[in-house]
């Protein structure tokens, strides 16, 4: 039971405050795994990655972790918390936007929230590069994915089926 | 982010669906929407907008804008818009259920899956997508980055965040203390940022190219 109420109140937290699409709750749910011992350093790339192989959206990854944590109950409350908050604050936009948008101070703290998101992302690029990638080749293999989408809008699906068969390929445990 | 546009004459924007085909649509895209972001938009677009015209274009591009001030997925996000600006909080909890379930389901799978799990095909796929992890990534960092306004503060924010989150304080906070200087830096100026493109951005940059 406690654990079910560490992950609902973490996962909430994870959803309320990742700003910045999908991508900005990986640093968040980081820390909240880690300290909570729920996962592995190598376990936690392994769920981001399964968050990414699986349709729809990267905070699925809550689901893996909450499995991990509590089974399928843990999954389950993992699951919506992670989404509630967003899901409650976009009904709520919906009828304050407009008023919203006209404030001027509004786009000013958005911007300077996504602007802590990027630093946040820079560094757990770092900290979770650092864990994966081990040497000259896999450096090479994430900065041309890197490559591909930022230069050629390479779509998702395609990088993450590609870097799947290069994996399977290059990268299999012998 | 505009899609391609409607081929031939659309029906009339603005027609609703009922719940039943809600799910169906959702669970359409929950299950083909692989790799989130700007290509599941397209997505999303084509099918609410371009194929079934249950909104405009119009209405899209402002629930997308809208999106960006809420925390969360922006798939998930812009779908829970369309859904309850369709069918109200009902539409909300039913297409939520409708897209994620797929995903869901295959997770704890996986997760279940040990055995499978560790077979060798499986772990180098994985290793594979680690690694892409780690370069798209780096592209979000890029392209949220890009669409911020070029002014010191922004960047002494960015490099803040950098460093408070490699030292190890919790992200939480780091998202607060973001919040809170833009807050108190536009209280005491009174100035917007300049906008995005406009202003100071350095030579030879494209920052007002469209998004994707």
């Amino acid at each position: 039971m406690a654990v079910l109420a560490a992950l609902f109140f973490g996962f909430a937290l994870v959803g309320l405050f990742g700003f910045g699409g999908g991508f900005g709750m990986i640093p968040l749910m980081k820390t909240l795994a880690l300290s909570h011992h729920w996962l592995s350093i190598a376990a936690f790339d392994e769920a981001i990655a399964m968050g990414q192989v699986t349709p729809g959206p990267v905070a699925i990854s809550a689901t893996f972790i909450g499995e991990r944590a509590a089974g399928v109950p843990g999954a389950l409350v993992a699951t919506v918390a992670v989404f509630l908050p967003s899901l409650v604050i976009v009904v709520l936009l919906t009828h304050w936007y407009a008023h919203l948008r006209r404030r001027p101070g509004t786009q000013h703290v958005l911007h300077a929230t996504l602007a802590g998101i990027v630093g946040l992302i820079g560094a757990v690029t770092v900290s979770i590069g650092r864990g994966v990638i081990r040497d000259a080749g896999e450096l090479a293999l994430a900065a041309l994915i890197a490559l591909l989408v930022w230069r050629w809008r390479l779509p998702y699906w395609g990088v993450i089926l590609g870097a799947g068969v290069v994996g399977v390929v290059l990268l299999r445990p012998s | 982010m505009r899609g391609t546009a409607a081929p031939g004459p659309a029906p009339a924007p603005g027609r609703k669906p009922d719940l039943r085909e809600l799910v169906t649509v959702y669970g359409k895209i929950g299950i083909l929407g692989f790799g989130g972001g700007y290509a599941v938009l397209a997505f999303i677009r084509a099918e609410v907008v371009t194929s079934r015209a249950w909104m405009t274009d119009e209405q899209f591009d402002h629930i997308v804008e809208m999106t960006a001030f809420a925390p969360g997925a922006t798939t998930i996000n812009v779908m829970a818009a369309i859904a309850y600006r369709l069918l109200g909080p009902a539409g909300v909890a039913v297409g939520a259920l409708a897209v994620l379930w797929p995903s869901f389901l295959v997770i704890l799978a996986l997760a279940a899956a040990t055995a499978v799990m560790r077979q060798p095909w499986l772990v180098g796929a994985l290793r594979g997508v680690e690694v892409a992890v780690v370069g798209l990534l780096a592209t979000v960092v890029a392209t949220l980055g890009k669409d911020l306004p070029r002014h010191m503060l922004l960047y002494a924010i960015a490099a803040g965040a950098f460093v408070l989150t490699l030292a190890g304080l919790d992200p939480v906070w780091t998202v607060l203390l973001a919040a809170a200087a833009g807050a108190l830096d536009f209280l005491v100026r009174r100035r917007p940022f300049p906008t995005p493109g406009a202003g100071r951005s350095s030579p030879g940059e494209t920052t007002s190219a469209p998004k994707p």
